[in-house]
């Protein structure tokens, strides 16, 4: 059992939830956070079950698979932001275009008046 | 019939003022729009002073997405066609009538001006020959249609065209071959007729050096893969 470990979870798991509450991180986006938070706890309380999981995958170093998790963690929050913010992108141009249209039809309510 | 020309302008000081007045007295009947894409020079000061219909983006969207903002708003004036050109002199107001004539007569959805039908006066280098040669290819190969000069913005397009541009989301940053392909698995009609065009008088090309050539090559390959696999599993859901 690493101490070290469960610490570092107990309180990623404690800061994400303040963020949450205090309204500075969305709920939704924060899950996958506490679940890799979590997974770092299980994997101190059973270092084992690391080395039983790696022979499994045909791993035979088993902190390979602690970096491959991670690696794949970070891919996935990685793609996920980029989706999100290629969303953002669209509502921006949508709404930047929805601007200047309406800035022109004011200026010539404005110039009809 | 209501027609709009739309001209996306991002700082073309050198060439506007000109390019307006050719268009005031060639085309006289039609309206013409300003985009005026975020310029940091003095472009919109000689829009306004020579009192042409303007719209100001708070911030640079690109060339594509200026035209499309001209679109929406035909869409919103209720305009019949829109002939986009560009602000840097190239395309010439005049040949403007042909294909709204054009247009008119035979009811296309887009009528695109090609500089590659017939023989004309103007330049094209030897690496632009070769990647608009080989994007006309692809539209030849995967839609059985001839379109010689894919990559040019002297367009005329239809209301259907102007409603189903307007309501696009994620307009490609260059709609070239890849819109052309997209849009004629549609079913869309798109013709070509010949037009002469003059090099750009000021300022610079967006498609100038090494680099900016080689990114809007993979973009619109890129992009081009996506309509055909997006074609795929539309025709596959359909046939579900």
């Amino acid at each position: 059992m690493n101490i070290l470990f469960i610490v570092i979870g107990i309180i990623l798991i404690i800061y994400i939830i303040k963020c949450v509450i205090g309204k500075t991180f969305d709920m939704y986006e924060s899950i996958f956070w506490i679940i890799a938070a979590i997974g770092i706890i299980i994997l101190a309380l059973f270092p084992k079950s690391l080395d039983a999981l790696s022979f499994k995958l045909g791993i035979s170093y088993s902190p390979s698979l602690v970096f491959l998790l991670g690696i794949v963690f970070l891919l996935f929050i990685n793609f996920k932001q980029s989706r999100i913010l290629n969303d953002e992108k669209q509502k921006t141009i949508e709404l930047t275009q929805e601007l200047a249209l309406l800035k022109e039809k004011v200026e010539e309510i404005e110039h009809n008046k | 019939m209501k027609t709009l020309i739309v001209m996306p302008a991002h700082n073309e000081e050198q060439n506007i003022k000109e390019v307006i007045e050719e268009i005031k007295k060639d085309l006289p009947e039609l309206d013409l729009l300003i985009v005026n894409d975020a310029s940091s020079d003095n472009t919109l000061e000689i829009v306004k002073q020579a009192q042409v219909k303007c719209i100001t983006l708070p911030f640079n969207l690109g060339y594509a997405l200026a035209v499309q903002t001209g679109i929406k708003y035909a869409n919103e004036h209720n305009y019949d066609y829109v002939i986009q050109m560009d602000a840097d002199g190239q395309h010439i107001p005049s040949e403007a009538k042909k294909l709204l004539k054009y247009m008119e007569e035979n009811n296309p959805d887009i009528v695109i001006g090609s500089r590659f039908l017939e023989k004309t006066e103007y330049k094209h280098g030897i690496m632009r020959k070769l990647g608009t040669s080989i994007l006309s290819g692809l539209i030849k190969m995967i839609c059985h249609k001839n379109i010689k000069d894919p990559t040019s913005g002297f367009q005329c397009i239809n209301k259907k065209s102007i409603k189903y541009f307007s309501s696009m989301g994620n307009y490609p940053e260059f709609p070239d071959a890849n819109l052309i392909i997209e849009l004629l698995l549609d079913g869309f009609t798109i013709c070509e007729i010949p037009s002469k065009m003059r090099e750009r008088k000021n300022g610079k090309s967006m498609h100038r050096g090494i680099i900016l050539p080689i990114k809007y090559g993979i973009k619109v390959l890129y992009n081009i893969i996506i309509v055909l696999l997006r074609n795929l599993f539309r025709r596959k859901n359909s046939s579900i």
